[in-house]
């Protein structure tokens, strides 16, 4: 539905395994995505100053240069969304990666569609496009961004205009890491200085109110060290 | 006044020729004045109660000095002509030799009987301070304890003395046993590598009289005594003692050292024994969970490979056409053996990092609730349904790794959904002592009480794990491994139908606390 309105976005593959590249192209490809694949950093580099894809698929181990480096580089010149991919899980990789300029961060292995839902959703970001039809509806949960209004089981849910930034931009991101310089820019502006703890409270505020369990979240998940990710399953 | 007449003995016994002088010239002062009314013959009397009571009390040759000193004095002051050692009479002459002849006598016999005592009543110390030794070494101390103890009964028998028990350390260099001591002495490490290389020698250095031993060589220090501590299974540690200045070891004091030393060895070597018997054990636990990681590995990862290739293999052969439905049902179990593999190896992953400490915590705040709400996300839609929640609002934060505890919670959690089939409970509460209590429940056949401890070792599995298709066996030794660097525990509550875990977490107000 939105991909059709995309002509064919291309995508810049850069993973030194073979295996990863074929599948990643066949995956890609079979979804109307045209896919130029390298296996170093160096090629990548070399590719970008002929053609500008839409997106980068960057795996973090890179033969003659982590991938952090190159994304780092890459940033320097660039604006595409880049989408890591790693065999490690650890938060502090998640967090070298998102602080370098990478969007977003896929372990492997992960399954095809949840590399597309990644892709597309990053390739709708950088088009600003919405992630979501104007009304999210979560069994219960009705979240009207456009209309400023959300309920739950019918009644409305009185959310603050902090706590509805929040939501906004969480919902906007759906299934992405969202970081908490993300949220303090997004949210407060890139002057204010918000600290760790007032940024929790609000975010401890919002699950209450529209979480069905109260103590447990469904929709708003910790992102361990890094930030927050909207799960609109 | 008993205790004043146990300081005159005493006395008496160290200083015995000064005691015979003072006792002689005070029964002379005290008999001079009675000199008129006395026959010179009589004078004897007074004397020989000294020499016995000096022969008593300082043994004999301070006895046959006090005979010789008094013989003289009754001659100077008591046979005439007064103040001259000239005898005028031949009658006082044979009562004066007569006397020396007796005084000699009750001077050998009272002096040696006494000397026996004192013999005695030295062996008696050294065979009880041995015996206190040997009754400590058996009640099991510490190393240190025993070389303290060591020391004791060492300056209990020979005053002034101190002692330290020399062993190799870990690096080879040898260290004291107790307390606090800087290198060793050179002595004794001259002693310790004469012992290694040439297997000897079996005597103490630095004794020398009465020498029952070979001098003391050069390197010695003065004042200080070196037994090499020596078992069948050869160098064991070097017992340094530091004698008191001027002390030399008597013969029965060397023994006494040697007895030491030996009891010291065999304490030793029986110390070291179970060490190296302790350490085969654990090399063996070390070989067994190698046989059990090869197994593991070769089972949890070839078995969901050998599935996928079957299936795969399987699609593509050209004699079955499948539909596309059950095509897609075969590549759905395709992707649950990956899952599998997956897992698998994530858990030989995590179970390396613990193993090599590679993986310290990095905590923080967070609310409980987030926690399992991370676990129940990475559950699949069916068991998420499965899932009761008994969380209360208003819990206190927990300060540990996301990452960590979550992964150990989704241990138990994913044990509960396979092991039971209906509910499974996940609550949270406020435990004691600033700790936070979660606990999974679940309604299925339970562990048994003989496995409830087992099934947190490496590749242990029960009777229902080892019925069950997936398991690696090292989920719930992860676990606790993870909760445990996390400052939280563990442990399997007995007492009810199915099995529940009891997991307890740090609360953020006891991280500010400390």
């Amino acid at each position: 539905m939105v991909s059709d309105r995309i002509s064919r976005p291309s995508i810049l593959v850069v993973d030194d395994e073979e295996q990863i590249r074929r599948a990643l192209r066949t995956i890609l490809e079979a979804r109307g995505f045209t896919v130029m694949t390298t296996a170093s950093a160096q090629g990548a580099l070399d590719r970008l100053l002929e053609v500008t894809p839409d997106l980068i698929v960057l795996d973090v181990m890179l033969p003659d240069m982590s991938g952090v480096e190159l994304c780092d580089r890459i940033r320097s010149w660039l604006e595409v969304p880049i989408l890591m991919l790693s065999v490690r899980s650890g938060e502090c990789d998640k967090i070298t990666a998102l602080e370098s300029g990478a969007d977003d961060y896929l372990t492997k292995p992960f399954s095809a569609g949840e590399l597309v839902a990644r892709v597309k959703a990053l390739l709708r970001r950088a088009r600003g496009a919405p992630a979501h039809p104007p009304v999210l509806e979560l069994d219960g949960l009705v979240i009207d961004l456009a209309a400023r209004r959300v309920t739950r089981d019918g009644l409305a849910v009185q959310l603050t205009p902090i706590e509805f930034g929040i939501l906004s931009l969480l919902v906007h991101n759906s299934d992405r890491v969202v970081t908490w310089d993300q949220i303090r820019d997004e949210v407060w502006g890139p002057e204010c200085i918000v600290d760790a703890a007032t940024l929790r409270v609000h975010v401890s505020n919002l699950r209450k109110k529209i979480e069905p369990h109260p103590a447990v979240p469904r929709y708003v998940l910790t992102e361990a060290g890094v930030g927050l990710r909207f799960s609109p399953r | 006044m008993r205790a004043s007449y146990e300081s005159l003995r005493e006395f008496m016994h160290r200083r015995g020729h000064l005691s015979a002088v003072v006792l002689v010239a005070v029964a002379t002062v005290a008999s001079m004045p009675f000199r008129p009314y006395l026959d010179s013959r009589h004078w004897g009397w007074p004397y020989l109660l000294i020499v016995g009571s000096v022969a008593g009390t300082a043994g004999m040759s301070a006895a046959l000095f006090a005979a010789v000193l008094s013989f003289l004095v009754w001659n100077f002051f008591f046979i005439p002509p007064y103040h001259t050692l000239i005898v005028a009479d031949p009658q006082d002459l044979v009562q004066l030799l007569v006397y020396l002849a007796v005084a000699t006598a009750v001077g050998l016999q009272t002096g040696r009987l006494r000397e026996r005592e004192a013999a005695a009543i030295r062996e008696e110390r050294h065979a009880g301070a041995l015996a206190r030794l040997s009754a400590g070494l058996v009640s099991g101390g510490t190393l240190g304890d025993i070389a303290s103890l060591a020391d004791t009964e060492i300056t209990s028998v020979l005053p002034g003395a101190t002692s330290v028990v020399w062993v190799q350390g870990a690096s080879g260099a040898l260290r004291a046993a107790a307390g606090d001591m800087p290198a060793p002495p050179g002595p004794v490490v001259a002693s310790r590598d004469r012992n290694v290389a040439y297997g000897l020698p079996e005597r103490p250095s630095g004794v020398t009289p009465p020498d029952p031993w070979p001098a003391a060589s050069d390197e010695d220090a003065a004042g200080s005594v070196v037994v090499p501590l020596r078992s069948a299974r050869g160098s064991e540690g070097v017992l340094e003692i530091r004698l008191a200045e001027g002390v030399q070891l008597a013969a029965e004091q060397a023994a006494f050292v040697v007895s030491t030393a030996h009891l010291l060895a065999a304490f030793l070597e029986a110390r070291n024994l179970a060490k190296v018997a302790n350490s085969a054990v654990a090399a063996r636990e070390a070989e067994r969970l190698r046989t059990a990681l090869i197994s593991s590995v070769s089972h949890e990862l070839k078995t969901p490979l050998a599935a996928v290739t079957a299936s795969i293999t399987d699609l593509l052969e050209p004699d079955v056409a499948f539909d596309e439905v059950s095509a897609r049902a075969r590549l759905r179990e395709v992707t649950r053996d990956l899952r599998r593999l997956d897992g698998a190896i994530a858990d030989l992953v995590d179970a390396s990092r613990l193993e090599a400490r590679a993986w310290a915590p990095n905590p923080a705040v967070y609310e409980p609730g987030e926690i399992v709400g991370d676990v129940i996300a990475r559950l699949r839609p069916a068991q998420r349904d499965r899932v009761r929640l008994d969380v209360p609002e208003g819990l206190p934060s927990v300060y540990v790794d996301f990452v960590q505890v979550s992964k150990a919670l989704g241990h138990v959690v994913d044990n509960a959904m396979q092991y039971s089939s209906g509910g499974v409970e996940i609550g949270v509460r406020r435990g004691q002592d600033g700790m936070l209590e979660c606990w999974v429940a679940d309604r299925g056949p339970g562990i048994p009480e003989a496995e409830r401890e087992r099934v947190f070792e490496k590749f242990f599995r029960g009777a229902a794990g080892r019925a069950s298709k997936s398991s690696s066996g090292l989920g719930l030794a992860i676990t606790r491994d993870l909760l445990e660097a996390n400052r939280g525990s563990i442990s399997i509550v007995p007492g009810r139908p199915g099995t529940l875990v009891l997991i307890e977490l740090p609360t953020g107000e006891r991280a500010d606390g400390e």
